[in-house]
């Protein structure tokens, strides 16, 4: 086996055996979870690796990994906001246009090569970006509806539609969804050291480099999120599925 | 005694929240014009069977509506009937003033301009605050926020953002139950002037209102079902005078004398 490979191997046991250890001296809970945790961790990478490394000789599969991935971001991005499946699609396409609209222009200009190498993860991360967009839009948008519903219902009351009573809430959704990214993006750099500049500097790139990719990264999502969450909050139905739905009959 | 020409018909309605009864076989007749108040005690479905007039019901989680409710002949719950053009004719006026965070004028504006109704969005917006008796406390500054007038403007600002789009009868729950004495005077004075246009059905608590302001008024009682949940029966209705002068049900008897004490 591969030295490096035992090394790493040896060094995730004594750093998760070290952090269960400071757990149980300290007489925290959640050990088990801790473990569970990690071995999910270990799993899934190690599959998502090996996927991708095929990926990597088989280029032409790469559509279908990231149409898998898409759909189960907008599923997952859903279930979070407790749309049905009308909502899902919407949530689907608001995924779809930021991500891809960001991936086409990165492509175009040539910043990233075509090739699967540099688009599939870079893709990933933008589909990674859209679904936490779509989730905290959506449910901001049916929050703010709940929180604030004489209003919504006075809408309603005027004739407007459950969509266009919810137009000025999505518009408020959207914008508030935005503020994490911003302030991420605000403090790159000096708060954190964000994930993809790490970790090509952990793999020996040069700095320089890492900091066009970790700006290509950061510049990117603005624009997914900038799309999903406006099209999330005019998309989705601005309030749950449940409610909408009087089940009528005539006289008995 | 019956209305003349009924705008509602409502025929052995029942209503109930996610299977939990909240009105019980309603069978009422609501006439053209004039105030009609549903009065009642609390428990007793008065706001339900306001909301089932003009569909705000379906906004309510697991409601379920049986029987028949019409306006002006037409089958509210028909399959072919759009809710937002019956909320459209059919307006509604909440316990509290639920402005919209936007200016005077584009509260007012609100539903001519969701409906592109034709003519000068100015005079729309200008005639119906002067018929909800606001216009010349507001004239000067219509783009002033809706959120600074008083909690009695803020109410004749929601009574004529409804007037805005010409509805054909307005639903009021409980519209003065948040105002002051002197504001509540001004409402009521507003209610009984619109009603020689507009059909009103008025839900209040408050049975000297029911008595100055309606015409007509009906009265809910709140009976107990097996199950312990209270749910509404309509006990009498006929024309306001006549129901408290003198009631013929034994329930309505004692509901107003104890209310009116």
């Amino acid at each position: 086996m591969d030295e490096q490979v035992v090394r790493t191997g040896i060094a995730l046991v004594l750093l998760l055996a070290a952090a269960l250890g400071a757990m149980t001296l300290g007489g925290l809970s959640y050990r088990g979870e801790m473990l569970v945790a990690a071995l999910r961790a270990l799993v899934q990478l190690i599959l998502v690796a090996l996927v991708i490394a095929w990926i990597f000789t088989h280029p032409q599969w790469a559509f279908v990994y990231l149409a898998v991935m898409l759909g189960a971001a907008a599923y997952t991005a859903n279930r979070r906001i407790g749309g049905d499946s009308h909502d899902r699609l919407g949530v689907l396409l608001a995924i779809l246009m930021g991500a891809s609209a960001t991936v086409v222009i990165v492509a175009l200009t040539g910043a990233l090569s075509f090739s699967a190498q540099t688009l599939l993860p870079f893709s990933a991360q933008m589909i990674g970006g859209a679904m936490t967009t779509a989730s905290l839009a959506g449910l901001r948008l049916r929050d703010d509806v709940k929180d604030q519903f004489p209003i919504f219902e006075g809408y309603v009351a005027l004739g407007a539609t459950y969509r266009q009573a919810g137009r000025e809430f999505a518009h408020r959704a959207a914008e508030k969804s935005l503020f994490p990214t911003l302030d991420q993006t605000k403090s790159a750099g000096l708060v954190t050291l964000p994930g993809a500049f790490v970790g090509m500097l952990l793999g020996g790139a040069a700095p320089v480099l890492a900091v066009q990719i970790q700006l290509l990264v950061l510049i990117g999502l603005l624009l997914v999120q900038s799309i999903t969450a406006l099209l999330t909050t005019r998309l989705i139905s601005p309030i749950d599925a449940n409610f909408s739905v009087a089940q009528i009959s005539g006289p008995s | 005694m019956l209305p003349a020409a009924s705008a509602f018909e409502i025929r052995e309605l029942s209503v109930s929240y996610s299977g939990v009864p909240a009105l019980s076989d309603i069978s009422l007749d609501i006439p053209e014009r004039g105030v009609s108040a549903i009065i009642g005690p609390s428990g007793s479905g008065k706001s339900t069977l306001l909301r089932t007039l003009n569909r705000m019901n379906d906004l309510v989680e697991g409601v379920r509506i049986e029987g028949r409710v019409a306006f002006r002949g037409r089958d509210l719950y028909g399959p072919d009937v759009d809710p937002t053009q019956i909320r459209r004719q059919i307006g509604m006026v909440f316990q509290k003033p639920n402005v919209f965070p936007r200016s005077i004028y584009d509260n007012v504006a609100y539903g001519p301009r969701l409906h592109h109704q034709p003519g000068n969005l100015d005079e729309i917006v200008r005639e119906a605050l002067v018929r909800s008796g606001l216009w010349e406390e507001v004239k000067h500054d219509l783009k002033q926020h809706a959120m600074t007038l008083s909690g009695g403007q803020q109410q004749r600002l929601v009574i004529a953002r409804c007037i805005a789009v010409a509805p054909a009868a307005i639903l009021m729950d409980e519209p003065t139950s948040s105002l002051d004495p002197l504001a509540t005077v001004r409402v009521e004075e507003l209610i009984s002037e619109l009603a020689a246009d507009y059909t009103i059905v008025l839900v209040t608590h408050n049975l000297r209102q029911a008595s100055r302001i309606a015409d007509w008024t009906a009265f809910l009682a709140a009976e107990r079902s097996a199950s312990g949940v209270l749910h509404g029966r309509l006990a009498e209705v006929g024309p306001t005078s006549q129901l408290f002068t003198a009631p013929v049900d034994q329930r309505t008897k004692r509901f107003i004398a104890e209310s009116m004490d």
